[in-house]
């Protein structure tokens, strides 16, 4: 019963937020039949997940094309990835495909032409819908998402049962979700919220997922704004974000800037926080952690009024074939059978990612179930909008919002923020320009 | 005779050769690059660039963000030194006596020099937050309790402690190598003399391991400058910049802020001023070995 509702979940939020797509069934077919005797090495540059997609796909690929085989250089993380291929362009050693985030840095490689158009191949028309902005550039497609991330809170039901505060309704603003905080509180739970403020993505989810629902809420060019010079993240609007995480900071755990992703997820899964703020992507590692916790992955209620509540959606990782790719074709033939419905479903089982492509059928973690039931039924969403951002931003916002952890001023934490945004624009004014001449106001 | 002189020369060199062609290839091509992107703007990452001059460096002398971890090298360059140098010498002492089981124990300390620095780093984040948290609940010491490695005053000492847990072993094999050229008859003679254990470290021991002295204060000082693996596992510089050193900001100046050309300046100020205090310290201790050995 559960499984079957989660294929219809699955389904609708396909259906709900793909009123556009396009069924490419065709193609695959064509080109396997066609090239039987495909051979070489295809060298893959991703993280350990995608790592093992890839594999699951390959085998299927395999079976059409024996000769083909993968090679994997895999990376910590994020930041570790762009760290090699920057070292891998300096040292004009690309492998033939990357799969990277899905930010500004794929406008910046495709303008350098270390990755080539993929129009051609028709993929786009595969995706389901999403903002696409970011892979592409000018009138070429560049880059192939295969997992879409949703950013939020982890509620372990277990804990809040075990403190006696119920939660029939998820929260839909601030005020609701420090409510809750401070019940569980009340009831005995220490710190009810596990942060892992030493780590770039975890210190600053609050920080940008409150401006994506607030700031922008109350000024859709905010961004656009600071480029031009009219705000800045010294500016009142900005300022707000700090003093609202300042409401949540007496549930957060003590140690927090001290405390790595590997201690936060701990301290849910053994009960010591009820809340875990970060993306979907991490539910395989909770789950490998506690295969029976009532956990569930809600949309950030830090939208300080329950109207600017939103869901943060973004296509998050893709490929990309580089411009030293040995073999090409192989490579738009490989990416052309990875987006295909049923092999999109085996990526996505072996990744537990929320799927990219129209009419995949997989069954994910029961945790997701909420979440995309509310994307389905229409909640509105917004992009992960730091990733059009400058490059740099995440790291300078880290080390602003760790000072503020650690008892900065939060106004010369915004100035210093703001300070440093300034050197980033200076070095980098190509980005600035190609900003605003592909900015639109709403 | 000079023909066999010549000859000699040319076989010594080609043996040479091959050395200093991988040297000049590996060593001083890529300096010579980091210099010349040094006095450009390039990002890293475009095919383009301009020539800036010395912009760069006049950049970084006033910006807080070299700074700041400028003077956190310093500090962390100090004070290992002086912890690997007095810990690896005392150990070295300790272990170079007749003792049962020497040999496992020489081997046991060395063993960590023998660990990857990013697990080491990552040991010593499990430690600070883990049993050490535990001990400062037990204790109730607020600071313990909530992980020194989240706190700006400690985190840099906890780098500290970390390299010198993982380094001290290295540096006490270099002593025991020192130690071990001793003759014995100073030592008997001094017995003899009645001299103090205190006497015999000062006028004989001290002097005469002043080679090892003297590598061991230079390694210990370069490799400090240079350290990056085990600082970001244990603590990624934070919080704040609380405990990034000079190798971790021009990783990020370079590859996380996209300015190739800063990283690739800030990188050569770091290298002349690990070439600096080699020197300064080659020609005192130096002078200081040729003084024990007369």
């Amino acid at each position: 019963m559960k499984k079957t509702f989660r294929k219809i979940a699955i389904l609708a939020l396909a259906a709900t937020i793909a009123p556009t797509m396009i069924f490419a069934n065709g193609s695959q077919e064509e080109m396997t039949s066609s090239d039987n005797g495909k051979s070489g090495t295809i060298t893959v540059l991703v993280e350990a997940m995608e790592a093992e997609g890839l594999k699951a796909v390959m085998k299927d690929y395999q079976k059409i094309n024996p000769n083909v085989k993968l090679e994997t250089i895999i990376a910590t993380d994020t930041e570790n990835k762009d760290t090699v291929l920057t070292a891998k362009i300096a040292s004009n050693d690309l492998p033939d495909m990357i799969c990277t985030q899905v930010k500004s840095n794929i406008g910046e490689y495709a303008k350098n032409g270390y990755i080539i158009p993929l129009t051609d191949t028709g993929i786009q028309d595969r995706l389901i819908k999403g903002d696409q902005s970011l892979l592409w550039r000018g009138d070429d497609f560049y880059a192939v998402p295969t997992q879409f991330s949703t950013s939020g809170i982890y509620v372990n039901f277990d804990v809040l049962k075990e403190y006696g505060v119920e939660m029939n309704e998820m929260p839909q603003c601030l005020g609701d979700f420090v409510a809750v905080c401070a019940k569980l509180q009340k009831a005995g739970l220490e710190s009810p919220i596990a942060i892992s403020a030493k780590e770039s993505g975890p210190v600053t989810a609050f920080v940008f997922q409150y401006v994506y629902q607030n700031v922008y809420g109350q000024n859709p060019n905010w961004y656009a704004d600071v480029l031009r010079g009219k705000d800045g993240w010294n500016g009142e609007l900005f300022k707000s974000t700090y003093q609202a995480y300042g409401q949540l900071l007496p549930f957060v755990n003590k140690d927090a800037l001290g405390c790595d992703k590997n201690s936060a997820i701990k301290k849910i899964v053994l009960g010591e926080a009820a809340f875990y703020i970060d993306t979907s992507a991490q539910t395989t590692s909770l789950r490998n952690l506690a295969p029976d916790m009532d956990l569930v992955f809600i949309a950030p209620p830090f939208a300080t009024d329950a109207k600017d509540m939103k869901a943060i959606v973004s296509f998050d990782n893709a490929y990309a074939i580089t411009s030293q790719a040995t073999d090409v074709e192989l490579c738009k033939d490989f990416l052309l059978f990875l987006t295909t419905a049923e092999e999109s479903a085996v990526y996505a089982t072996a990744t537990q990612f929320m799927p990219t492509i129209t009419g995949t059928k997989v069954n994910l973690d029961p945790a997701l179930d909420h979440i995309i039931s509310v994307i389905s039924s229409g909640m509105d969403t917004v992009p992960m909008l730091s990733r059009q951002w400058i490059p740099g931003i995440k790291s300078i916002m880290k080390k602003g919002t760790q000072d503020w952890f650690a008892g900065k001023d939060y106004v010369e934490v915004c100035d210093n923020i703001d300070n440093e945004h300034q050197r980033l624009m200076k070095a980098n004014p190509s980005y600035v320009e190609d900003f605003l001449a592909n900015y639109t106001d709403l | 005779m000079t023909n066999k002189n010549n000859r000699e020369m040319l076989i010594a060199s080609a043996m040479v050769l091959p050395a200093l062609i991988l040297y000049l290839i590996f060593q001083i091509w890529p300096l010579l690059g980091g210099f010349y992107y040094s006095l450009t703007d390039w990002d890293g990452i475009a095919r383009v660039y301009n020539f800036i001059g010395l912009d760069n460096y006049k950049t970084l002398f006033q910006d807080e963000n070299v700074l700041i971890p400028l003077k956190n090298s310093c500090v962390f360059a100090f004070f290992s030194m002086i912890l690997l140098n007095v810990l690896g010498l005392a150990f070295a002492i300790g272990l170079d006596r007749e003792i049962k089981g020497k040999n496992f124990l020489r081997a046991l300390m060395f063993l960590p020099a023998m660990l990857s620095p990013l697990i080491v780093g990552y040991i010593f984040s499990f430690i600070f937050s883990e049993p050490l948290s535990a001990l400062g609940d037990a204790l109730n010491i607020e600071i313990l309790k909530n992980n020194l490695l989240g706190s700006q005053q400690w985190s840099l000492a906890c780098c500290i402690i970390g390299v010198t847990w993982r380094m001290t072993g290295w540096y006490m094999v270099v002593y025991l190598a020192g130690l071990q050229t001793i003759p014995s008859e100073l030592f008997e003679a001094a017995d003899i003399d009645g001299a103090s254990v205190w006497k015999k470290f000062k006028n004989i021991t001290f002097p005469l391991i002043a080679p090892a002295y003297t590598i061991n204060m230079v390694l210990s000082v370069e490799r400090a400058f240079k350290e990056y693996d085990m600082v970001f596992s244990l603590t990624g510089g934070g919080p704040g910049n609380s405990s990034e050193l000079l190798a971790l900001t021009i990783y990020n100046e370079s590859f996380a802020n996209h300015r190739g050309g800063y990283g690739s300046a800030i990188g050569i100020i770091l290298f002349t001023m690990i070439v600096l205090v080699t020197f300064i310290q080659m020609k005192f201790l130096r002078e200081r070995e040729a003084n024990a050995r007369s």
